[in-house]
């Protein structure tokens, strides 16, 4: 036995405490609590990933009770520690740690600190049954009780009306999504007869034909599921919403973790996925053209964390756009790369908001590298991470990916992706230029209070800023024969094959240099020259391409469009059929009529002969002429 | 001529118990009016059921039967009895305390209540249809009574009239349909009318289908199906809040435990009458979805909800398979459970205001001690409504729906599915009511109190909460139980 | 025997419609006696004289006589209202019609009955209808029988909680 189920036991326990006994044990208790619990499931998380990588056949699994043994259906509560539950495990408890113990000092003055922590250690736990999960039940578990985590925990500062919008638009889109990923998983059910997923994966190529209708109807389904947890085109909505959330919660859920669980998901189901190729084509493309949008619309955004939420669905895009094409382990280690760096960015961001008390617009920033030296440093890291600029952590997943989608013949999609990569490094360096260099646009009164985040909040930085640098290590490409490319040996073996892309080694050098000068370079020098200094020429080129600038700064009015196209229908016909003409027409009108009249008359006799009992009766009795006709009566 | 032995009323031990609590309980309300505490009724009762309870576990695999064949106490009506009895110790825990703040006060209130039981205790482990139609006829008429008990409250007695003559109505299809089997089948027993009805060419009779179909209607109003419902929002909101507690756990279970009994054991249906049911399933489903959804009294939100779960269970109805005879026990249990629990919450009287509408409940998780523990089990119950795992609502979805596809069921599943999607919003409603809304009129209230009743309720819904979340994380106990129960019946 | 059976069931079915159109209730009241005293008759003719003999008791006399009282006691006058034909009547009488029209198909179509077991006419003349019930209802159905009285004794405690005076 490993005790696997120790790992989602911390935080559970951490929850029971910090939900029970947090407001009477006051904030140093929560403080302690909070982290801890994350701490300990890190340290068990460690243990047994060493235990995994030296055990035959790289998987641990641990069937902890049965739970539900009926004719047709066995199933055990079971956990399972593989190459990917691994990674995942190290990830999810890793950044999850650092991030809690960011939050003792970005939430301290919150009143309901305790809820805040109780919630964050909640998500833990769920997010760990999702990927410890053998079967698609406990994934299930994982995917509604994250799914329910992010919802309060965006709804957290709930006096704000907006952060209510916010998170029912995270839920309703996600029910959407679960919505696919139920249907999907009932699928699979039917034809496999089985939810478990290593018995699914082995026998995913005899029960299903290859390429065949049900196969891509099931990844169909389940990639729906993928693209609301995950924030892709069309569900992607929810996420730049989610904002309204406390930073820490972003970094977390809405950049490392949570978001991520689509992709945990196709990867876990690789050997299914790759029988579907026309899904797989779709999820590359679906990937590509996410990561382009969002990346077009974080060009404009003026909201710090903003820019970051549509920095993180054009991040999942190439994850996604990864996934599309066969590179699955490439595509989870960009995951991983990207859990370091895009947590950095969100803490640093959130370090940023905690300085200024709040102001989260760049327009109010501006020179702030002098003030706040560590926060700028780290975020400078993450930022160059993030470009892809060589030797940081993004520049080897990121290229990694754009070579296996050449290599695989993809080159439409490559050059989306060249495209993004160019776009990222533009508006990242925008948003670092315009947060810490030129002139101080910062309110003069909030400026003489500015200072540097405690101790508690920069540690996090620290420690995730040197895993921005060395992260990528894990997976240098080949072409560089100095180090192994510690990523593909590590998932030998466990994904499905696709077939091997074509591709020469003078290919994959022109194109590397292409996407370090052109890609992260240039665009980096074109930001300094328009946002470094004063913002001149920023607005003269925005007046130059004003059509273009609006239609990103309204994120192409997806929001209006869904709201118009979508919403609006459908709550007025649901207004007219069920509202005005149902429940208003009928139901209230009698209502109403009974009040009057048992008023009116002053008896309870006069107000039942309204009618509305003798209704009742009515569609009773027709009810009972329909159901005897039709048993009885209607013809053969 | 046969009569009747001592060993005949070993099966109805339990029932026995019951009704000489009752009974012993309106003595005890007249001899002790001015002495009497008004704990000693509740707690008699509750003696009473626990005692009967663990008659019912002495019983239990024993497989007994008495009076002729007519009565059995097999683990399908065990399970069943044990189920209403919970029921009706959790409702009398809440109980107590809505009839110490609303003046409702009638002791006679519990021996109706027990006589409810008794009577569904009777009706369900009964195979013979003139006992099932009395143990039906007590049950309800105690549960007309329960609603109208209220005397001064106008909905309470619209309600209870609503109640009664609908009730009546649906009665006289029920019997009707008896009396039709019987003339088909020439007996009132079940063994002997499903024997007759195996029989090849037994459905080319009319009679009987028109026999059956008004039996069906007559149960189905009980349990509410569609277009068999409109009583339930109107009773709902307008009986005692414990009572409609009452109704949506108990009186549902026992419909149902008799739709078992009747059709899912043995009556060979035709495609005919699958569709029928099929139709229903989806009618009843869609309807209570959508009519929740609009509602903003939260009893009647829940009475429409409480139509919406009947029709998920006639999901499995149509199934019909030995999976889905397990499920709905199980659902029944488990809908026994959280809509008891969500009703009780309401039960408790906030800073001396009863909640009605979602506004009620604004900032609720904050108002005090009472309330903000009740916050919690009432998120718990709306999260197991709408089948968030790791909650009693989700593993008994997850069965209906597993039983509905094994059997290639897979569009009224789609269905299904998409009718729980709609629920979410009308449950989340109430949390979000609860903890994302500021109280109105905050600075006006009193300090609330903690009374000794209300932490009475809260202690039985906490017993309910943690059943639900046990029930929802270690299912397999109970899955055995109610399969043992099911192989009992299976003819 | 037909022809007396046609004659109770036609003024039956009549005294049955005056008890909804009589718009004094005394009215109503006596057509309902009237209605149960045909249906009296009726179940003479199918040879269960101590049903019939219960039906006139119970409901001609007991339950009658109670209507009677209330009437009088409540002093309810005829409004002068007669029914109104207005669509939710229509609709009403629609259906109504349409499960008359249900019921008497099923009893046109192809019937059959099941097996009459040893309870055939013969057996009844020979034993007498209340020898057969007695023995039905303290042998086979002795439970039902007694559980009736549970159900009597639920009706009797809800009269009591309706009619009871005092609220406290």
């Amino acid at each position: 036995m490993h005790q696997i189920w120790l790992v989602p036991a911390f935080p559970l326990i951490g929850f029971i405490l910090n939900g029970l006994f947090g407001k009477f044990f006051g904030k140093r208790f929560v403080s302690i609590v909070g982290p801890l619990s994350i701490g300990l499931a890190f340290l068990q998380s460690l243990v047994l990933f060493f235990a995994m990588l030296s055990t035959e056949g790289h998987a641990l699994h641990e069937q902890l009770y049965t739970w539900m043994q009926s004719g047709i259906l066995n199933l055990d509560v079971g956990f399972q520690v593989d190459q990917l539950s691994g990674l995942f495990l190290l990830i999810i408890t890793g950044v999850g740690f650092l991030i809690h113990v960011y939050s003792i000092g970005y939430m301290y003055e919150e009143d309901a600190f305790y809820r805040f922590f109780a919630y964050l250690n909640l998500f833990v736990f769920f997010m760990l049954i999702l990927v410890l999960g053998d079967n698609f039940i406990l994934m299930f578990v994982g995917w509604e009780g994250v799914g329910l985590c992010s919802y309060l925990l965006i709804g957290y500062y709930f006096e704000k009306q907006s952060a209510i919008d916010a998170s029912k638009k995270a839920f309703i889109t996600n029910r959407i999504g679960d919505f696919g990923f139920l249907s999907g998983v009932m699928l699979i059910f039917i034809y496999f007869n089985t939810l478990n997923f290593s018995e699914v994966n082995s026998s995913a190529g005899t029960v299903l034909e290859n390429g065949g209708l049900i196969v891509t109807l099931i990844t169909l389904f389940l990639f729906l599921g993928a693209t609301g947890k995950s924030a892709q085109i069309p569900l992607y909505v929810w996420l730049p919403d989610a904002m309204e959330g406390p930073t820490p919660v972003s970094a977390l859920i809405h950049a490392a973790t949570m978001v991520t669980s689509g992709l945990y998901m196709i990867a876990r189901l690789s050997h299914l996925f790759v029988l579907a190729p026309i899904t797989m084509a779709i999820v590359a493309s679906v990937g590509a053209v996410t990561a382009i949008l969002a990346a077009t619309i974080a060009i404009t955004q003026t909201d710090i964390k903003r820019v970051l939420a549509y920095s993180t669905v054009s991040q999942l895009g190439y994850m996604f756009l990864a996934m599309g094409v066969g590179a699955f382990g490439v595509g989870i280690f960009h995951v991983m790369t990207h859990a370091f760096f895009k947590a950095l960015l969100f803490l640093c961001s959130g370090a940023v908001i905690y300085s200024l008390h709040h102001e989260q617009d760049m327009m109010k920033m501006g020179a702030l590298r002098k003030k706040l030296p560590v926060t700028f440093a780290t975020m400078m890291i993450g930022t160059i991470a993030i470009t892809g600029i060589p030797p940081f952590a993004g520049f080897f997943s990121k290229d990694e990916i754009l070579w296996k989608t050449w290599s695989s013949g993809n080159f439409a999609l490559w050059f989306i992706g060249f495209l993004t990569a160019l776009l990222t490094s533009f508006y990242m360096f925008r948003l670092m230029f315009l947060t810490f260099y030129g002139n101080s646009r910062v309110d003069p009164h909030t400026e003489s209070h500015i200072h540097e985040s405690p101790v508690s909040m920069l540690a996090p930085l620290v420690v995730l800023a040197i895993l921005s640098i060395f992260g990528g290590f894990f997976g240098v490409p080949h072409i560089l024969h100095f180090l192994p490319n510690g990523i593909e040996h590590y998932f030998e073996g466990f994904y499905a094959e696709v077939q091997a892309g074509h591709g020469t080694v003078t290919a994959e050098i022109i194109l590397m240099v292409l996407s370090v000068f052109v890609a992260a370079l240039i665009p980096a020098w074109f930001a300094w020259k328009t946002y470094g200094g004063k913002l001149d020429t920023a607005d003269q080129r925005k007046e130059n391409f004003a059509f273009f600038h609006n239609l990103s700064l309204n994120k192409y009015y997806v929001d209006e469009i869904y709201n118009g196209g979508i919403i609006q229908p459908i709550k007025k016909i649901s207004d007219l059929v069920f509202w005005k003409w149902i429940d208003v027409g009928v139901i209230d009108r009698f209502v109403h009529l009974t009040g009057d009249v048992a008023r009116a008359s002053g008896g309870l006799i006069r107000g039942l002969q309204n009618g509305v009992l003798q209704q009742y009766a009515i569609i009773f009795a027709l009810g009972t002429l329909a159901i005897l006709y039709y048993l009885v009566f209607f013809p053969y | 001529m046969t009569f009747v032995t001592i060993s005949d009323f070993i099966p109805i031990v339990p029932e026995l118990i019951l009704v000489l609590t009752a009974l012993l309980v309106l003595l005890v309300d007249l001899v002790g009016t001015q002495t009497g505490y008004k704990m000693t009724s509740p707690l008699l009762a509750i003696g009473g059921l626990c005692v009967a309870v663990f008659a019912e576990i002495q019983l239990f695999g024993g497989n007994r039967v008495g009076f002729f064949d007519t009565i059995v106490a097999d683990q399908y009506s065990i399970l069943f009895e044990i189920i209403y009895m919970v029921t009706g110790i959790i409702t009398i825990t809440i109980s107590w305390h809505y009839i110490a703040e609303n003046n409702m006060n009638f002791r006679e209130y519990y021996v109706l209540m027990l006589f409810s039981i008794v009577g569904m205790m009777l009706m369900t482990s009964s195979l013979d249809l003139l006992m099932i139609f009395i143990g039906l006829e007590i049950m309800s008429i105690s549960s007309y009574i329960m609603v109208g008990m209220m005397r001064r409250v106008v909905t309470a007695n619209e309600a209870a009239l609503k109640y009664l003559l609908l009730g009546a109505f649906s009665t006289g299809f029920l019997l009707y349909g008896i009396s039709l089997i019987y003339g088909a089948t020439g007996s009132t027993q079940l063994p002997a009318i499903i024997e007759h009805l195996q029989q090849a060419g037994a459905f080319e009779n009319p009679l009987v289908g028109f026999g059956l179909a008004l039996l069906i209607i007559g149960v189905g109003f009980k349990v509410a199906i569609v277009p068999f419902h409109m009583w339930t929002p109107d009773v709902y909101t307008g009986a005692p809040t414990p009572v409609a507690a009452f109704m949506s756990a108990a009186v549902k279970a026992a419909g149902f435990a008799i739709l078992i009994r009747i059709f899912l054991t043995g009556i060979p249906h035709a495609e005919r009458w699958d569709n029928m049911m099929w139709v229903i399933a989806i009618l009843t489903m869609t309807v209570g979805n959508v009519m929740a959804l609009r509602q903003n009294n939260i009893k009647r939100m829940l009475a429409y909800s409480s139509i919406a779960h009947a029709g998920y269970v006639m999901v499995a109805v149509v199934v019909g398979s030995e999976a889905a005879i397990t499920s709905i026990i199980y659902y029944s249990f488990a809908y026994a459970l959280m809509g008891m629990g969500a009703f009780g919450v309401l039960s408790i009287r906030s800073n001396g205001k009863t909640i009605e509408t979602y506004e009620d409940l604004a900032g609720y998780a904050h108002a005090g001690p009472t309330e903000q523990v009740a916050a919690v089990l009432m998120s718990t119950f709306m999260l197991s409504l709408l089948g968030l795992p790791l909650t009693a609502g989700f593993i008994g979805k997850f069965q209906i729906f597993y039983a509905a596809l094994d059997e290639g069921w897979f569009w009224l599943t789609v269905i299904a599915a998409m009718n729980s999607v709609i629920s979410l919003f009308y449950y989340l409603r109430v949390i979000v009511f609860m903890y994302m809304k500021e109280r109105i009129g905050a600075q006006q209230e009193k300090e609330s109190q903690t009374s000794v009743s209300s932490l009475f309720a809260i202690t039985g819904l906490l017993a309910t909460a943690a059943g639900i979340v046990y029930l929802g994380i270690f299912p397999n106990d109970f899955v055995q139980l109610a399969q043992l129960s099911v192989t009992a019946i299976s003819f | 025997m037909l022809l007396t059976f046609y004659i109770l069931g036609t003024v039956s079915v009549l005294s049955a419609l005056g008890v909804l159109v009589c718009r004094s209730p005394v009215y109503s009241a006596m057509s309902l006696v009237c209605s149960f005293f045909c249906l009296g008759g009726i179940y003479i003719l199918m040879n269960v004289e101590f049903v019939a003999v219960i039906q006139i008791l119970v409901y001609a006399g007991a339950i009658l006589v109670l209507f009677l009282f209330v009437i009088m006691l409540l002093n309810i006058v005829p409004t002068g209202e007669s029914v109104r034909f207005n669509l939710p009547v229509l609709i009403a009488f629609g259906i109504a019609v349409g499960l008359f029209a249900q019921i008497s198909g099923l009893f046109l179509g192809d019937i059959q009955f099941g097996p009459k077991d040893v309870y055939t006419a013969e057996a009844i003349s020979e034993e007498g209808s209340i020898g057969l019930i007695g023995r039905l209802l303290y042998g086979e159905f002795v439970l039902p029988f007694e559980a009736i009285s549970i159900l009597l004794l639920v009706a009797v405690i809800g009269a009591v909680i309706i009619g009871k005076r005092r609220l406290n």
